[in-house]
């Protein structure tokens, strides 16, 4: 029998979210992220009028789209779409021209310097660690429980339970089909 | 500011020197094509039309990240991306300029001077074409995601290829009387002068005139296309006409770069200068008008960067 296809995906809870930067540290220590750059990082919102106001943190990083601009965009097909379904960038044919970075609509992306790789910096979804068995580093460091990663594709994992709570894809009119989903800060 | 910009100033220049070599490709070919233009004028195009480009792509490939890479846009190929496209182009055009040059210098006629005239129009187009759609491509960019800018990038090719014509025919002009000044007569080779006198400039700077009109009917069109589109008021407001670079816009761009070359022309033509001046205007134009074509594309790639932040950039 032939092994399913894989739709990696990632779902972060805005509600259980406490905004401790532990992921983006993660993240930094697990990749080797040259510095100044950054693969995630969380981004404080804030909603309403006053008096009726409330701030909440959110996780961005590559939403690892089914459909993604970057992938179409790259002129040697360096950014290009694993077998776990998600995105990534192989560096052997990345020219790092940039035009990936300018293109995400998410802007997710950003060039690591010259001096250091000259790659554009990406969340990959650890695959590296997914192909041991293990977890992503943010899902694994979040202290609030607010990550959680899975097969799309398994209709009996974790992250599909998390689906029916509310988890909807990041600005779906951009028609990017993303594997990554939040569930939406409730007041 | 490298993380903030990830295209900077060398994108901007290869952008220009793309469209200088597009232009006076494009317009050396037609001249060609329907056998009208000046012969000067087609010799000048002919010959300017390789360098430009050649410089740009020098300056492109120092500005990729990854340079020794290279090689890669060129072996492989991605349909759906734009740049893919435009390596294509770019690997080609240089080459279809150079031969017709060299056909046009040495005056060798026949299949293949016409094939070759051909396609230096085509590429010409294509490469003119390709400066704007590779900004406009990027459909979520609230400054470039506008198909507008192709069109614009475009006719600011031509325009900035017809005076970089006007300043190669007097500088070739200039420099063959300044070295036979010194030369004798027997040691050059054939007097190869163009002869580029008042007469022909006149005529380029009323065909400019047409183009800086039609520029600056394409630039208002494009500020009503940001104004109806819902991400456009930041395109409008934080980028080029309120905020952002809007000094270097209205007065770069809009004063010295459009209106400036347009008056100078039409008073020049209508015989309103003195005529020991007319050899100052007809520098001064082509000057303004490349100087403008240049300002244009700095605000367009800066403009569109500003107010398109990386989200996973602190700071």
């Amino acid at each position: 029998m032939a092994e399913q296809k894989k739709r990696w995906g990632k779902i972060i809870d805005l509600n259980k979210c406490v905004g401790c930067h532990a992921c983006s540290v993660a993240c930094l220590a697990e990749n080797k992220v040259p510095d100044k750059v950054y693969r995630t990082r969380i981004i404080e919102n804030e909603e309403g009028q006053y008096p009726n106001v409330v701030r909440y943190t959110e996780k961005y990083s590559c939403n690892h789209c089914q459909n993604a601009p970057c992938v179409k965009a790259c002129p040697t097909k360096a950014s290009h779409y694993t077998e776990w379904g998600t995105v990534d960038v192989k560096p052997e044919l990345c020219i790092g021209c940039g035009y990936c970075v300018l293109a995400c609509p998410y802007r997710v992306r950003m060039m690591s310097p010259r001096s250091n790789e000259g790659l554009p910096e990406k969340c990959s979804l650890c695959v590296h660690r997914l192909q041991q068995g293990q977890k992503p580093a943010c899902e694994t460091t979040c202290i609030a429980g607010a990550i959680v990663t899975g097969d799309l594709n398994d209709p009996s994992s974790e992250i599909n339970k998390w689906l029916g709570k509310g988890a909807v894809a990041r600005r779906p009119e951009l028609g990017t089909k993303p594997n990554v989903f939040i569930i939406p800060f409730r007041r | 500011m490298e993380h903030l910009f990830t295209w900077n100033y060398l994108i901007v220049i290869y952008l220009f020197l793309a469209g200088l070599s597009a232009g006076s490709g494009v317009i050396s070919s037609i001249g060609e094509i329907v056998n009208k233009a000046d012969e000067r004028v087609r010799r000048i195009g002919a010959y300017l039309a390789p360098f430009p480009v050649m410089l740009g792509l020098a300056c492109l490939v120092l500005d990729l990240h990854r340079p020794l890479n290279f090689y890669q846009v060129l072996i492989h190929y991605n349909p759906t991306s734009v740049m893919s496209w435009g390596a294509f182009f770019l690997l080609v055009y240089p080459v279809t300029a150079l031969a017709y040059a060299g056909l046009v210098y040495w005056n060798i006629n026949g299949t293949i001077r016409k094939v070759c005239t051909w396609l230096e129009l085509i590429l010409g187009v294509a490469v003119g074409i390709y400066a704007g759609l590779l900004l406009s491509a990027i459909y979520a960019n609230p400054v470039w995601g506008n198909s507008i800018i192709a069109v614009l990038f475009f006719v600011s090719a031509i325009s900035t290829g017809l005076c970089l014509i006007i300043i190669g025919g007097k500088v070739w002009d200039q420099t063959e009387d300044f070295l036979r000044r010194f030369i004798p007569e027997d040691l050059l080779p054939q007097r190869k002068s163009l002869n580029f006198d008042n007469h022909i400039t006149r005529n380029l700077l009323t065909i400019d005139i047409i183009i800086i009109v039609i520029e600056l009917l394409v630039i208002s069109t494009l500020i009503i296309s940001y104004a109806l589109q819902p991400t456009g008021h930041m395109a409008l407001g934080q980028a080029i006409i309120t905020g952002g670079y809007y000094l270097l816009f209205w007065i770069g761009l809009v004063l010295i770069g459009l209106l400036a070359p347009l008056t100078l022309a039409i008073m020049e033509l209508q015989d309103r200068f003195d005529h020991s001046l007319s050899p100052l205007i007809s520098w001064a134009e082509p000057v303004m008008v490349l100087f403008g074509g240049f300002i244009l594309r700095y605000v367009i790639v800066y403009g569109g960067e500003l107010v398109y932040p990386i989200l996973t950039f602190y700071q």
